[in-house]
């Protein structure tokens, strides 16, 4: 990778978490209004789980009744990935992926940890669907 | 008694649970843990109404904390049911009218769909995501008569 696209990179990715910040800001105000309050271990997840990935495309995040956050990435109409941090490092997670080929789209849903999440990722070949 | 295939229900989704593209969150079809079902309202309960005078009674009637960013989220029963049938064949939709009381005037419209996994499993996140993949419109949950 050229200095340059090092550069823009970097540029991209403070934007996607400055995106982040005020989704969660938002999110705050909502839970506020409804009597939810986000749960600072989930916060501290989700924010740990989005530095640890070189470069991710922003996520569309919701704040669920338990105080948890969930992100959702979408890659076209059939891929999917949902995540829900439950805080201690340990995710929900719903993987929709329909494979060259394939007739039915493959669904599956667990919980994991951060590690075994990334491997589902990449096992399910989703890892351009959280790239810039 | 079950709604018919032909029926639409609306359920309500906060604004925390709608997505920056417009869509909603499977979060909206979970269940609570002291839930056995969750509340929809059926549209044509309200017969020879227009689609808008049915989601204002709906709007009128429900007993709900409703905000203005909110939104009505509208299922078709028979085709939620067949895209879920395999995944979840105990999944139905019931009609269960509420009666007046102290607070609230009766509201016939109730209903719930039932059979749900419970809402703290994965297996609720994966049928959350289903029942939002069939999700035809949204509607405002307020309108500007309203004051919510």
């Amino acid at each position: 990778m050229t200095a340059t696209q090092q550069s823009q990179q970097r540029k991209l990715t403070r934007r996607t978490r400055q995106a982040y910040r005020e989704r969660i800001e938002e999110l705050r105000e909502y839970g506020e209004e409804d009597g939810v309050t986000i749960s600072p271990a989930s916060e501290k997840d989700f924010w740990a789980f989005v530095k640890s990935l070189p470069a991710t495309r922003k996520g569309s995040l919701v704040l669920m009744d338990n105080g948890n956050l969930r992100a959702v990435w979408r890659g076209g109409k059939e891929n999917h990935l949902g995540l829900q941090f439950l805080g201690g490092r340990m995710v929900e997670y719903v993987i929709f992926k329909r494979r060259s080929r394939a007739k039915k789209v493959s669904r599956v849903a667990g919980t994991d940890t951060f590690n075994g999440i990334k491997k589902q990722i990449e096992a399910f070949e989703l890892s351009a669907m959280l790239e810039q | 008694m079950e709604l018919p295939d032909a029926a639409h229900v609306v359920r309500y989704a906060n604004s925390r649970n709608l997505h920056d593209d417009g869509t909603v969150d499977a979060a909206v079809f979970r269940l609570r843990p002291q839930d056995s079902g969750l509340s929809v309202y059926w549209l044509e309960y309200f017969s020879d109404s227009s689609k808008a005078e049915q989601l204002e009674q709906v709007r009128r009637l429900a007993r709900l904390n409703i905000r203005r960013s909110g939104r009505l989220v509208e299922l078709n029963v028979g085709l939620t049911k067949r895209y879920l049938q395999d995944e979840l064949p105990s999944l139905s939709f019931v009609n269960r009218p509420l009666a007046a009381d102290d607070l609230y005037g009766a509201d016939p419209s109730h209903s719930e769909i039932t059979g749900l996994p419970p809402g703290n499993t994965p297996h609720a996140a994966l049928i959350g995501e289903m029942i939002a993949e069939c999700v035809l419109s949204l509607h405002p949950a307020v309108t500007g008569q309203q004051s919510r």
